[in-house]
């Protein structure tokens, strides 16, 4: 009976998540089309909770969700960097909806299919750029988007590429920045440590992903690169458990910039029980520990680190690590009261509303690698 | 060997909680520290440290980590090295060695397993 009433309470705050992601949607310009379908069930699914939802109805409507989040799409427009242009007619732009849930490796061999006949230079690997910024392959490309362009992809209304991601293609001088991805095997082996990794916080071990067996392995990496939502969704079910009682932690990234993420154990309740909710999340994490990635925008790891133990002493750390424009207050205790300050987040796009459930995200909003990624959005750039 | 400061590993440290700000009352993560004792532990053909713990500094990136690993190890450039965190997973060049404490240390120490095969790849 306790399942019954938890899985009735699932459906109430899941039908509270759908009235945000409508809404969110809504404003959100185009950069969202998966989650059209999210905003069309959002009334359906508020009519069945008022009727008194069934289990057969709740997890038909969640998997619509769950398909509504993989389909979501961002639509990209490819142009060859004028540096490598060698031939006389400059190559038409190339443009492609790309999966949010992808990497970029997995789908840009049409790209270097398209200008390779107006480049001699094919030296090196093929690289991507958003203004001035080399765009890093192994974080998922709706991360990448959300932290590159986030909100302010408003440019002005006569502007034709409006609501498009304008990306520069280069093929020579690849940057020291990103690591280098020379064939699939990398991005496959990068894709399965990640998986690795926010499965052992999951669960405290990887289990389930040591039984599979090769075809079952097989089919999880040929769902990812073709996306194939029903080969992928076939496997990736087996690594979230039936019940939140069987998490140890929720396996969550926070983003900032793309730099390299915050990783925090997130329980799946509070002391009293409660399910952690993202407002509890943004409490548990001390401001500190998201301090490092918010300042000093062109050092990735190098930037200095909290140099003492004691909470109310760091005033005099942070003077070095002021941005050119933004000032970090370091009265922040935690995470909360940095985004209470008017800091955005985005979680697959949108901003989800802060009463969701944490765990609930981690398994509908999550990107394929299991971790739940919640980027923070840059104040300035606003 | 060494001994780190005052830190649990835990996710529920009592010393690091301070007046919740919101309504919903909440310990809090743990801090990250500065320096980092990892345990270096060596596996299939990969040679051992005579020295096998190390304080690091927190904000490192894994590349930094393998780097300094490889130098002591005093490796050519074209011998392998695998580091795995607990015997589970490569973590990302660029991932932070603070983070992956915070996420993945036992007793105060982050155990980084080594090997000349990808051992548990």
């Amino acid at each position: 009976m306790s399942i019954l009433n938890s899985l009735i309470s699932i459906v109430s705050l899941n039908s509270q998540k759908h009235s945000i992601a409508y809404s969110s949607a809504s404003f959100s310009n185009g950069d969202n089309f998966g989650l059209n379908h999210v905003s069309k069930l959002n009334k359906q699914t508020n009519t069945q909770t008022h009727n008194g939802p069934t289990i057969t109805e709740m997890s038909f409507f969640d998997e619509e969700i769950k398909k509504s989040i993989w389909d979501g799409k961002i639509p990209i427009i490819f142009t060859l960097s004028p540096n490598d242009l060698t031939s006389h007619i400059p190559p038409s732009p190339y443009s492609l909806m790309a999966p949010r849930n992808s990497y970029f490796p997995l789908i840009t061999n049409v790209v270097k299919e398209h200008f390779k006949s107006s480049t001699l230079v094919l030296a090196d690997e093929m690289w991507l750029e958003y203004n001035g910024v080399p765009i890093k392959w192994h974080i998922p490309i709706g991360v990448l988007y959300d932290s590159l362009v986030g909100g302010n992809n408003k440019t002005s209304e006569d502007d034709p590429n409006q609501g498009y991601w304008n990306l520069v293609v280069h093929f020579q001088s690849y940057p020291d920045k990103i690591l280098k991805c020379p064939n699939e095997e990398y991005i496959k082996t990068h894709y399965k440590n990640v998986l690795k990794e926010a499965n052992y916080i999951k669960q405290g071990d990887i289990t389930k992903l040591n039984n599979l067996n090769i075809n079952q392995t097989n089919e999880l990496w040929d769902g990812l690169k073709y996306h194939d939502y029903d080969k992928f969704w076939s496997i990736n079910k087996k690594f979230y458990p039936n019940s939140t009682k069987e998490y140890k932690y929720i396996p969550i990234r926070i983003i900032y910039n793309c730099k390299p993420p915050v990783q925090e154990l997130i329980p799946v309740f509070d002391e009293n029980g409660e399910e952690t909710t993202l407002q509890m999340l943004f409490n548990f994490i001390p401001f500190q520990n998201v301090e490092n990635i918010l300042g000093n925008s062109n050092s990735s790891s190098n930037s200095n680190s909290n140099n003492n133990d004691d909470n109310d002493d760091n005033n005099n750390n942070n003077v070095s690590k002021s941005d050119q424009v933004k000032e970090i207050d370091s009265k922040f205790k935690t995470l909360f009261d940095y985004l209470n300050s008017g800091v955005k987040y985005k979680i697959q796009g949108i901003e989800p509303d802060l009463s969701s459930s944490v765990v609930w995200l981690n398994e509908f909003f999550g990107y394929p690698d299991n971790f739940l990624y919640i980027v923070l959005l840059d104040p300035i750039s606003k | 060997m060494e001994d780190t400061d005052t830190t649990n590993t835990a996710a529920t440290s009592p010393s690091n909680v301070t007046q919740p700000s919101s309504p919903t009352p909440q310990t809090r993560s743990n801090i990250v520290q500065d320096k980092l004792v990892v345990y270096f532990k060596n596996a299939g053909g990969a040679a051992a440290l005579k020295q096998k713990k190390f304080k690091l500094q927190s904000n490192l990136s894994f590349q930094n980590v393998t780097e300094k690993l490889r130098t002591q190890l005093k490796l050519k450039s074209n011998e392998s090295l695998f580091l795995f965190v607990n015997q589970v997973f490569q973590p990302s060049p660029d991932e932070t060695l603070g983070e992956l404490f915070k996420c993945f240390s036992h007793n105060d120490q982050l155990i980084i397993n080594y090997s000349d095969l990808p051992a548990w790849g």
